[in-house]
């Protein structure tokens, strides 16, 4: 009687090193990447987060609100909060505002950000901007926990 | 351009609770319907306040 037939079997591969891109840690830090970018980009342009994760129509209604909020507070001849020296309150409503991202770096390098006190519209402009920034604060927030799929 | 007090309110009551409800709803529906709540809740608590403002001031 003759033994099992070995030959028309081939040998399975070994289990791939932990060198492979496969493993958990690789695949640990390929996700802790995705998420560090996705919020980058949250900050950056206020809904591209959401939009690189997937959520389109959510990251496009943050991005027209957001980007429409502080736009129009520039357009209201509202301020830009940048921070000034001797005014230690300047430095936590520039950090606020610095919330939407790039347009807050544009708006300062093209002078959009002083605005004019003496309109009537100049508090409701500066309010716009500062709380533009700070609703992109959370959304940034709402990207981290989109792109670690809690939501 | 139009210097309505109450329109820059409104629409900064709309914008913050249009950003809320997409952020906290998943359902399209229940996402409008929760920024809806919010921007008459902005809006109602600023009336609220603007007259008791109103009587209470000298």
């Amino acid at each position: 009687m003759n033994g099992p037939d070995f030959s028309a079997h081939t040998p399975t591969p070994e289990p791939s090193s932990s060198a492979d891109s496969g493993t958990p840690e690789s695949a640990s830090a390929a996700d802790s990447l995705r998420v560090l970018v996705s919020c980058v980009l949250a900050w950056a342009i206020p809904g591209l987060g959401h939009i690189a994760s997937g959520r389109i129509g959510r990251g496009i209604v943050f991005a027209v609100i957001v980007l429409s909020l502080f736009l129009g507070g520039i357009l209201l001849e509202g301020k830009v909060y940048r921070p000034e020296p001797g005014e230690p309150l300047t430095y936590l409503a520039a950090v606020g505002a610095a919330g939407v991202g790039l347009p807050y770096v544009v708006a300062q390098k093209a002078g959009w950000n002083l605005g004019d006190i003496r309109s009537q519209s100049y508090e409701y402009g500066t309010t716009f901007t500062l709380v533009a920034g700070l609703l992109n604060l959370l959304i940034v927030l709402d990207a981290y926990d989109v792109a670690t799929g809690r939501r | 351009m139009v210097n309505s007090h109450f329109l820059y309110l409104v629409l900064f009551a709309a914008a913050v609770g249009a950003v809320l409800g997409a952020m906290l709803r998943n359902d399209v529906r229940e996402a409008a319907r929760l920024a809806m709540w919010i921007t008459l809740s902005l809006v109602g608590t600023a009336l609220v306040l603007a007259w008791a403002m109103y009587f209470i001031s000298p």
